[in-house]
């Protein structure tokens, strides 16, 4: 293995160009046209347009990536995640160009894709799942039938599910046949399978997922678990490691379990064995994911291990050498997205007017951005993550709250105020939260501005519009950044806000 | 002596700025603020509010200021009142005008429909998430500025509603 394309964008792309670089291996980049300055192309080695903004077109267009690739000569590809990076079909289609793919084998996707089918793998191999029911190819009478003898409150679930599409909660039997037939309909837009299955609903539960690593010859690592109940909009947003509910007898239980699911389903390469974890320590099988996740630096802060790397060398047909270490002290992960939590996290793309990220011991930022870069709009609002590590806990959250403070992006609106009032909550500091926390303890928030601030604002403003009286010599609009309009040409119309 | 008006967050604070020596001082809100600021590298401001000093950082977009202030990030607009002293800070009302760039996926209007409160009216799509712009109170539409597939501006007027009670707003 010599040369990597990255199907990706953002700051997972910039962190894989990192570890292949680091590695000897040249890093290949694609872009689409409203990427074509982003930071993951101009930190490769090269780079390929692989068509317009809509991913489609793009990020998704399987014969324009392969096309990438065979145009590079590169001789491996790594999806990342998100885009095609859990897609059977795109990993089956590198491996019939005759190019690695960056993780686990098309069948192993395919298998572990179908939850149904993977529920079943994990019943026959005895690892618990959440009580149900998986029929295969099930009729609606059926899954009447068998709902019937689960009770209610239960999940209505899609085969081909994920990201809570295809999902319904059902609290009374009476709503069940309305319930599966819109599951059904958005299962078959969604994943194109209209196969259901029937799971009791468990309140209050806490999602935990254990990174493990499998390599071509048997060897199966575990390292850890992360704790990823804090979420907005049934995505995470804060993440860490290791969970502060988890006792060394469950962690134990749930490594068993992880790497046991993953040796039935013939893993090969990173992957995420997600658990639900009751208040009595029972855990239940959830689902894998067959990629590289977004929060895979608090298990690489806390585990020692480069994950990326791994990846990379496990697709090279390395082994796994020695042992994991264990875990040491506490990592924790925010999410930077561009959006408005005062206004339930409306999207907010535009430029990147100035920016400042945080530093210091234990602190790790991962970006996709940079200044006088425009965020697009095509795409998902993370723009970077901030893991804090320290040793303990408490000092780690101390950390990532003098991050936070001190990380300056002006120019699009972010969670940055948002996820500082987050680490205020006693909720979060006493490490309670479930899935439900953001809903619970921060509905309706809004920042909290200081009576100054609209006496800076107006200061400043007056003061850089000349208006003023100057001192020192006098002050421009150079003091203050502005868009530069290289960087804003695009198919955007300018100006329409007062047209 | 400028006035102007400051829009944080949807609260609109007018202030009188005049300069007293090395001070400014603001008038807002019948509280008389005393700043002390210079310029310590473009972007980067030293400020001195109450005795405590400070480094804010400032970037602009149009009318558009985005401040870093102790941890805080906060976007205002300001809109100088000498200039145009009766224009509002929107041109449309807030809730009918697009909350983020993004492009038009459905109309659900036409012009003349009546409406009601909360329903609605456009939806645009953007960073892979909808976003449905709906009426804020009962009315008549009597406009509509976006078709589907159009890419629109934060803070663009997509629809005009007329206030219930006006002529055109007539049952039937």
């Amino acid at each position: 293995m010599r040369k990597v394309l990255i199907a990706n964008r953002g700051e997972v792309a910039v962190r894989i160009i990192r570890a292949c670089r680091e590695l000897g291996l040249v890093a290949v980049a694609v872009y689409s046209e409203v990427d074509r300055d982003a930071p993951h192309v101009r930190l490769a080695d090269e780079a390929v347009p692989i068509g317009p903004a809509e991913p489609q077109e793009s990020y998704l267009h399987v014969g324009r990536l392969i096309g990438a690739a065979r145009t590079v000569g590169a001789d491996a590809v790594h999806p990342g995640y998100g885009f095609l990076s859990e897609s059977a079909a795109f990993a089956d289609a590198v491996r019939e160009a005759s190019l690695v793919f960056v993780g686990p084998p098309a069948e192993v996707i395919a298998r572990l894709g179908d939850k149904i089918e993977a529920r079943r793998l994990m019943e026959r191999t005895g690892i618990p799942v959440v009580p149900g029911w998986n029929g295969i190819g099930a009729t609606d009478r059926a899954l009447m039938q068998a709902a019937a003898g689960i009770g209610t409150p239960l999940l209505v679930k899609a085969a081909g599910g994920g990201g809570g599409r295809g999902m319904r909660l059902v609290e009374r039997l009476d709503d069940l046949p309305g319930a599966l037939a819109a599951a059904r309909r958005e299962a078959r837009a969604a994943f194109g399978s209209s196969d259901l299955y029937l799971e009791r609903y468990l309140p209050d539960v806490r999602h935990i997922e254990i990174q493990v690593l499998a390599d071509q010859h048997g060897t199966i690592w575990d390292l850890g678990e992360r704790e990823c109940s804090v979420q907005r909009r049934h995505q995470k947003i804060i993440e860490e490691a290791p969970s502060p509910f988890v006792t060394p007898a469950l962690r134990a239980r749930l490594g068993e379990a992880a790497t046991g699911a993953a040796a039935a389903a013939g893993y090969v390469n990173a992957g995420s064995v997600e658990f639900l974890v009751d208040g009595a320590e029972r855990f239940y099988f959830l689902e894998v994911n067959t990629r590289l996740q977004v929060e895979h630096p608090v298990t690489e802060m806390v585990a020692g291990v480069d994950l990326v790397k791994a990846q990379l060398r496990i697709a090279a047909g390395d082994h796994l050498e020695g042992t994991p270490v264990g875990t040491r002290g506490h990592a924790i992960e925010c999410r930077i997205c561009a959006e408005d939590p005062g206004r339930d996290f409306a999207p907010s793309p535009g430029p990147i007017l100035a920016l400042e990220e945080p530093a210091g011991p234990g602190i790790r930022v991962d970006s996709g951005v940079r200044a006088g870069w425009r965020v697009p709009v095509a795409y998902d609002p993370l723009l970077a993550k901030v893991i804090a590590w320290d040793r303990t806990r408490a000092e780690a959250i101390g950390r990532m709250a003098e991050a936070l403070r001190t990380y300056v992006i002006l120019g699009v609106r972010t969670n940055l105020d948002f996820l500082q009032d987050v680490l205020k909550t006693a909720t979060f500091r006493q490490g309670k939260t479930t899935t439900r926390f953001v809903e619970r303890d921060l509905a309706g928030w809004q920042p909290t501005i200081q009576a100054e601030a609209a006496a800076i604002a107006a200061c400043v403003a007056t003061w850089s519009d000349g208006s003023a009286p100057t001192r020192e010599g006098g002050v421009h609009a150079r003091d203050v950044p502005s868009p530069d309009p290289w960087e804003t040409i695009g198919h955007w119309r300018m100006g329409t806000r007062d047209a | 002596m400028p006035d102007l008006s400051v829009r944080l967050d949807g609260r609109v604070v007018r202030c009188t700025v005049e300069c007293a020596g090395e001070e400014f001082l603001v008038h807002a809100e019948g509280v008389t603020h005393r700043l002390c600021l210079s310029v310590v590298e473009p972007g980067v401001f030293r400020v001195q509010v109450a005795g405590r000093p400070r480094l804010i950082r400032v970037a602009r977009d149009g009318d558009r200021w985005f401040l870093h202030i102790d941890g805080q990030t906060i976007e205002s607009q300001i809109v100088p009142l000498d200039d145009a002293p009766v224009r509002p800070a929107h041109p449309v009302q807030d809730d009918l005008a697009a909350p983020m760039p993004g492009g038009v996926t459905q109309v659900l209007v036409r012009a003349g429909d009546a409406v009601r409160t909360g329903q609605a009216l456009v939806i645009i799509e953007a960073m892979k998430m909808e976003h449905v712009i709906r009426a804020p109170r009962d009315g008549r539409i009597h406009l509509v500025h976006v078709r589907p597939g159009d890419q629109v501006e934060a803070g663009a007027a997509v629809a005009e509603l007329s206030p219930k009670g006006q002529p055109s707003d007539e049952p039937g």
